[in-house]
């Protein structure tokens, strides 16, 4: 029989897990598999991708969408649509970024912020003493 | 927490009835309310097969509705005989897509979906809940790399794997959609899911990254 090398059994991976390859393929990826840790892995990996795909919950869809598409198939039907369909608001990233407190400043973002205040205080204490030695 | 009554109780009650059944009242008796169950049902549905494909929220919306209101003006033309209705959508929505121009196969035509409508946190599998902190780690990890992974995908592999996988679509089906013979419908689906393996660090190199942090 022969065998199957990394290279060539990757492309026929989704098929192998989907259970649709070739009993011929089925044979010898069952083969390569029980031989190589890296292919097992990668075919770990592509089982968690695979669910992650499966489990993507849908994004609302825009408000007034639904209506919208209604009104498309006739003034009555957008009327109904308009008292059928609740207006909710769109509870999207932009409202959860909103209520997210700040993201903590970085290293360099720290050492930057604490030089700008040193040369605003030393610039102002300069200007305050040029002022001073102008009065007295 | 109690709810008020809302108006939408008429889809309520409609809520468990078939897509068959709605799309035959929609037809036959021009009921009102199917055609708006209707729209309920695939308007989220539509929309994000176009937002995870396109990326582009205007081309999804408008794209959504004029597939949605074509295929309910005349629900008889687009019956579901032995199949299901997402899969007379998607080809309608597919052949829009190629109308438009977008070069499904050119590697050109990537776009990157706007960070506040890529949520990684939908991603989410049940398996998540209760797992340990270092595994639901590299599971926020993956979800993170797997946004900037589709955004590299080629719109048609997009397509494919934003159909295929969240409405379980058999080959058959795909086929069907895409307008081409099974072996081949599997072989872009086979492609598409490789292409977005590829574009992924390989888990040894993922864990080798993530160690830092894993440190207390």
């Amino acid at each position: 029989m022969n065998r199957l090398d990394c290279r060539q059994l990757l492309p026929h991976l989704e098929s192998y897990l989907r259970g649709d390859a070739s009993e011929e393929l089925r044979l010898l990826a069952d083969d390569h598999l029980a031989r190589c840790t890296s292919c097992r892995r990668r075919l770990a990996h592509l089982k968690q991708v695979t669910a992650m795909l499966a489990a993507w919950r849908p994004m609302p869809a825009p408000p007034g969408l639904k209506t919208e598409t209604a009104a498309a198939l006739g003034p009555d039907l957008g009327r109904r649509a308009r008292e059928v369909f609740p207006r909710r608001p769109f509870l999207g990233r932009r409202r959860r970024e909103r209520l997210r407190p700040p993201a903590p400043m970085t290293g360099y973002q720290r050492v930057a912020t604490w030089l700008v205040i040193a040369a605003l205080l030393f610039l102002g204490a300069a200007i305050a003493y040029r002022i001073l030695q102008q009065w007295m | 927490m109690t709810h008020a009554p809302m108006p939408s109780s008429p889809l309520d009650a409609l809520a468990d009835a078939s897509e068959r059944d709605l799309l035959a009242s929609a037809a036959v008796r021009a009921d009102a309310d199917a055609t708006l169950a209707l729209i309920d049902r695939y308007t989220p549905v539509l929309f994000n097969l176009l937002l995870r494909t396109t990326g582009l929220v205007a081309l999804a919306e408008e794209l959504t509705r004029d597939v949605l209101a074509d295929a309910l003006r005349q629900p008889a033309a687009v019956p579901p005989p032995d199949g299901r209705w997402i899969v007379a959508l998607a080809k309608e929505t597919y052949r829009r897509l190629l109308a438009i121009e977008l070069r499904p196969d050119e590697p050109t035509h990537r776009v990157r979906i706007a960070p506040r409508y890529w949520q990684p946190e939908r991603l989410q599998t049940a398996d998540d809940d209760g797992l340990r902190p270092a595994t639901a780690r590299a599971a926020r990890l993956l979800r993170r790399r797997l946004g900037e992974a589709w955004s590299r995908l080629a719109m048609r592999q997009r397509f494919v794997l934003a159909l295929v996988e969240p409405h379980k679509l058999s080959t058959g089906e795909l086929a069907d959609v895409l307008g081409e013979s099974e072996p081949v419908a599997r072989q872009i689906r086979d492609e598409a899911k490789l292409a977005l393996l590829l574009e992924l660090p390989r888990p040894s190199d993922a864990r080798r990254r993530e160690a830092p942090e894993a440190r207390p």
